[in-house]
């Protein structure tokens, strides 16, 4: 693919056809190659600014019909029209403008039912790591209850609601996991909503009695799990150095043997050899995962995490996964790669992000003792903290820190073409590796816009070729179809 | 769009395709340089800085003062005017605090 620079927007070349991605619309057009050759004619000189007279001399046709090409151009916002331009369609609305907005309903609690764990990984950023349940760090159950109450309280006009049980380990506690999916069950009946569920483990608490909670009750799982033995091992042991894949692997064969319609993810954190990671895609599949994800590991510590060497080997790593990817699209297959699968559907939905992500919009976490957290990996954090269960949100905490976010990030990521795709990144790794939340992900902006490209690159293939593709993989992601799709 | 040069491919581009161009009449060109010419007149500031002759201070408020101003007071060249020539005009302004980016310069062929 080649990517060029168009006044802010990009304009790429994919396989012969040409794609137009206006950044502050996340719109995607494609343009014919005999407007599109004589449109980057038109802003090669000028210091990039758009050059009517070069890209006319470059057209064919009258005058009225390139003038015609032009005002569609203009109308698509590909090329601006000093300001002559309708106002935006701006689907962030409801979402953005944190300072003038009212509240943002409340969709997604995140319930760390326990901070013990029985797991002792390397990378952990939970700050306390004990051998079990103990007093001090599990969730009552009159904690849960008023967290579900909030949940549903503060939900406002949505008519689903998520609740995702999480740690520590949370199956040590797997009483108050079912108690508190009973209660927010009868609790979403009561109030005429719906409440998913999901569940993220390591693994090693599958027993039948988890398993057979997990499908009373439909729940999403996810297990964390970093890939084949060797490398698993060294990673995620047990306290005191015992591997824990051999308690992990007879779980999961019980856990993922006949799922059917009720998918598992796994979730890899990747902290060593980043080249392994489409050989641990293919195993985890191979396991009956129906999509894996990764991420690199968030750490202080340089020795702990991958370097510039390691980032780009997983780039690539990444890459030949797109290329993987693409080929099952062409057998009409899903190749369960979440990581890409996230980044098609996005930018195939034209998502327009001020925000990273939901925490601190529609999305908290609850310590055990009901503090209520920006995210499950800032739990603990006096800064993120926003209340808790039985007194709510403190609200004005919420605004100034939406607030802060926006003015920081939009600022500095003014000029960035992915800016409505990245947003600066994930707060927990800004705080850890920029040194506040509200920083963007500085260390990481030259991966992302590759990696973005790559996304785009995957994209335009699939929109030239097989579009309808596309829009069966946003149904996956629980997006409607566009009324022009059917039939 | 008046040509099938380019297509929309993804939700977002559908979105802008759909909601098309706001009020804008059929017969205004437009011009995406920057303009040339003796009608370029900014007295930026004029509204806030009294002079000692009429008008001193505000006519009006500035925010209505580029429609109410114009015609046979501040900016008889600066606006095209809405009766004859470009009857459409005001309509990419409907409430200028909002659209006055809308604003731009026509030429009349």
């Amino acid at each position: 693919m080649e990517s060029f620079e168009i006044a802010g927007n990009r304009l790429c070349e994919i396989d012969g056809h040409w794609f137009a991605f206006v950044v502050d619309c996340a719109a995607i057009f494609e343009i014919q190659a005999d407007v599109a050759r004589p449109l980057l004619e038109g802003f090669r000189g000028r210091g990039g600014l758009f050059d009517k007279a070069a890209f006319f001399s470059h057209l064919d046709g009258d005058e009225a019909h390139k003038e015609a090409i032009l005002e569609d151009l203009i109308e698509c916002r590909i090329v601006d029209g000093q300001r002559h331009r309708p106002p935006l369609p701006d689907s962030s609305e409801g979402r953005t403008g944190a300072a003038g907005l009212g509240e943002i309903p409340l969709q997604t609690l995140v319930l760390h039912v326990t901070d013990a764990c029985n797991l002792d990984c390397v990378y952990c950023y939970r700050p306390r790591r004990g051998r079990s349940s103990s007093a001090g760090e599990a969730m009552s159950l009159e904690t849960a209850r008023a967290a579900v109450d909030l949940l549903f309280e503060k939900s406002g006009p949505c008519r689903e609601v998520v609740l995702v049980f999480f740690g520590g380990e949370p199956f040590l506690d797997l009483e108050t996991v079912s108690y508190t999916a009973g209660y927010a069950r009868r609790k979403a009946n009561e109030c005429g909503k719906i409440v998913h569920f999901a569940v993220t483990t390591n693994g090693t608490l599958l027993t039948a009695e988890a398993i057979r909670v997990i499908d009373e009750y439909q729940m999403g799982v996810t297990v964390s799990i970093d890939g084949f033995e060797s490398i698993h091992d060294r990673l995620r042991p047990f306290p005191g150095g015992a591997p824990s894949s051999p308690v992990i692997l007879p779980r999961l064969e019980a856990l993922l043997h006949d799922r059917g319609l009720r998918p598992a993810v796994a979730r890899v954190t990747v902290a060593q050899r980043p080249e392994a990671v489409p050989e641990i895609l293919a195993y985890l599949l191979d396991k009956g995962f129906t999509e894996v994800g990764f991420a690199p590991v968030t750490s202080k510590d340089a020795a702990c995490r991958l370097g510039p060497d390691g980032m780009e080997a997983l780039l690539g790593a990444f890459e030949s996964l797109a290329e993987e990817f693409l080929s099952c699209a062409r057998r009409g297959l899903i190749l369960g790669f979440s990581n890409l699968i996230d980044l098609v559907v996005h930018l195939h939905e034209g998502e327009l992000k001020d925000y990273p992500c939901g925490a601190g919009l529609g999305l908290f976490a609850v310590a055990p003792d009901g503090g209520l957290y920006l995210c499950q990996r800032l739990t603990g954090e006096q800064d993120c903290c926003f209340g808790d269960v039985s007194r709510g949100f403190d609200n004005e905490k919420i605004l100034r820190f939406r607030t802060e976010i926006m003015g920081k990030r939009r600022k500095e990521c003014r000029d960035c073409w992915v800016r409505r795709i990245c947003a600066g990144g994930c707060y927990h790794e800004a705080l850890v590796r920029e040194g506040g939340l509200a920083e963007p992900n500085r260390h990481y902006c030259n991966w992302v816009k590759r990696w973005v490209s790559i996304g785009l690159e995957v994209y335009g293939k699939l929109a030239a070729t097989s579009p309808e593709y596309l829009d069966a993989l946003s149904l996956v992601r629980g997006h409607m179809p566009a009324a022009t799709s059917v039939v | 769009m008046k040509t099938d040069k380019i297509k929309p491919v993804n939700r977002g581009a559908r979105m802008i395709e759909e909601k098309g161009v706001f009020g804008m009449a059929e017969n205004i060109d437009v011009m995406t340089g920057m303009p040339v010419g003796c009608t370029t007149i900014f007295d930026t500031g004029w509204e806030t800085n009294p002079r000692p002759t009429s008008p001193i201070g505000n006519c009006v408020a500035s925010a209505r003062d580029f429609a109410t101003c114009s015609g046979p007071c501040w900016w008889p060249a600066q606006t095209p005017d809405s009766i004859t020539n470009f009857p459409g005009f005001q309509n990419q302004c409907r409430a200028i605090a909002r659209d006055w980016k809308n604003l731009n310069f026509v030429i009349k062929r």
